[in-house]
């Protein structure tokens, strides 16, 4: 039987709740966690060919469909629109069984290369909100493959794509997107596949078909140059080694080598003009060298980047800050 | 076992991301209030719980019996705190120590009126060792039944109700 203490401690602890703020900052962290881990978890060894780095390295790609479940204006494709650095196209659709497909823009540097898919059919595929091609292959004039899960010199490092929206009556659209820690500077990207596939949580759906797209990459993308900064670590941890900083047309890119355990406990973020930018959900992991690279990528555009920029890093109980030089 | 609850953890199994939003919904008070009062401040406690949400999503295929889940959570919970307490020592707080986010739970309560006994059940709780405090939070954390704590924190039942007996009148003591 309950008595009046008993009643005042189960009052007091009854009143402790948590706030709707804290709610929702514990969802989105462990949502942002749970995503990096599906991501991290497709690793890919790339040859990168010798004009762009001296190291040569083997390429296993495993397929992931990694299902972004945000708007498409949250990736790489929107903010880079915002700067220009987008290609719009005009391809026709493509027929295949049930369905046309075409392909109506396109970015591509050093790690991204993202294209946004455009469909129309008949069939109901409103309830299927993720997309998936299963045979994606993607090249450039020089035969570099980019994206192709059964070539182990793919340079992909891990690929995905945005939810599947309706954007008009039988019309939808959603980004493929794939990272690489180097994507070449190609004049001409080709991209196959021959079937696709719609799901849910519980049916599938798909359609066969042949469709094969060319595009001249725009000069813009082409002939891109990076901005690589160099710093003094004037306290390097053995635990993990900061390889690159550059400044890209689609953000501020780290490189950052160590083993999966300790990347997973660093925590680096930029600081330009007292502002500080925590990388967004592109972060990706390539095997090169026996060692893994984790590159984070950082919303930050080259007129954020004429001031001082600092990199913050926290690893355990440690706290440094390092200054970037151009 | 609640159906709503049931069908949130067969669809988050199968990668179901509202779903899974939903499963951590639907305890996440009782969860807070376990993180709460083991840990010291307020970021740690946040720490435990999302490192208890990651670790559950990846564990909760594993889970044979789902009628189990608050208890398997818990469990998952508390281990977290002990993680985090191995780095820290919690110590005994004075009421000049309290954070702002802590005096504003306590006056956010509008059920007992009077908040110097609010303050000082808040305040000694967290005083108890860390064992006894985890006891006496489970005990009031509805749905748990003594067997549960036992099984939660790999304690023998009988020892469970003496020990609860013992830090309820611990804190009695120090609230007189």
């Amino acid at each position: 039987m309950n008595d009046e203490f008993d009643n005042k401690i189960q009052e007091e602890i009854q009143n402790i709740f948590i706030s709707e703020s804290d709610s929702e900052t514990v969802r989105n962290n462990v949502r942002k966690r749970i995503k990096k881990r599906k991501k991290i978890s497709v690793i890919c060894r790339a040859v990168i060919p010798t004009f762009i780095v001296s190291s040569i390295c083997l390429a296993v790609s495993m397929n992931i469909f990694n299902f972004k479940s945000v708007k498409i204006s949250d990736t790489i494709i929107e903010q880079a629109a915002g700067n220009g650095y987008i290609q719009n196209l005009n391809l026709d659709y493509v027929k295949g069984e049930n369905i046309e497909v075409a392909i109506s823009k396109i970015l591509l540097d050093d790690n991204n290369l993202d294209f946004v898919l455009n469909y129309k059919t008949n069939k109901n595929i409103a309830n299927f909100d993720r997309m998936m091609i299963r045979d994606l292959r993607v090249y450039d004039e020089n035969n570099n493959i980019l994206v192709d899960e059964q070539n182990m010199n793919a340079l992909c490092s891990a690929s995905g794509y945005t939810k599947s929206i309706e954007v008009s009556n039988n019309n939808y659209e959603c980004t493929f997107f794939a990272n690489s820690l180097m994507f070449p500077k190609a004049k001409t990207i080709n991209i196959e596949f021959s079937n696709i596939m719609f799901t849910n949580n519980s049916q599938n759906i798909e359609f066969d078909g042949n469709w094969k797209y060319e595009i001249t990459i725009d000069d813009k993308m082409v002939n891109r140059a990076s901005i690589e900064y160099s710093f003094n670590d004037e306290k390097p941890n053995k635990d993990y080694k900061i390889e690159s900083v550059r400044l890209t047309n689609t953000g501020l890119v780290l490189n950052i080598s160590g083993n999966s355990t300790v990347l997973d406990i660093i925590k680096p973020v930029f600081e330009i003009d007292n502002v500080k930018y925590e990388y967004n959900n592109n972060i990706f992991d390539t095997i090169k060298d026996n060692k893994v690279i984790r590159t984070y990528i950082y919303n930050v555009s080259k007129n954020n980047a004429e001031k001082e920029i600092k990199l913050n890093i926290s690893y355990k109980k440690e706290n440094k800050t390092i200054v970037l030089n151009k | 076992m609640e159906e709503k609850l049931l069908e949130y953890i067969n669809k988050a199994i199968k990668n179901d991301n509202k779903a899974f939003d939903n499963l951590i919904k639907y305890y996440e008070n009782d969860f807070y209030r376990i993180a709460y009062i083991n840990l010291k401040n307020h970021e740690d406690v946040l720490d435990a719980l999302q490192n208890t949400y990651v670790q559950i999503f990846k564990s909760l295929r594993k889970l044979k019996d789902k009628s189990k889940y608050k208890s398997w959570a818990i469990k998952i919970l508390i281990n977290e705190c002990n993680k985090i307490h191995k780095h820290k020592k919690v110590e005994f707080e004075n009421i000049e120590n309290l954070s702002d986010k802590d005096l504003n739970d306590i006056y956010y309560s509008d059920k007992t009126n009077n908040i110097a006994d609010q303050i000082s059940i808040k305040m000694n709780l967290k005083a108890l060792n860390k064992e006894d405090r985890t006891m006496i939070v489970l005990k009031y954390t509805r749905g748990i039944k003594i067997k549960e704590i036992a099984e939660i924190m790999n304690i023998p039942e009988n020892t469970i109700k003496t020990r609860l007996k013992r830090a309820k009148e611990k804190l009695k003591e120090r609230l007189n």
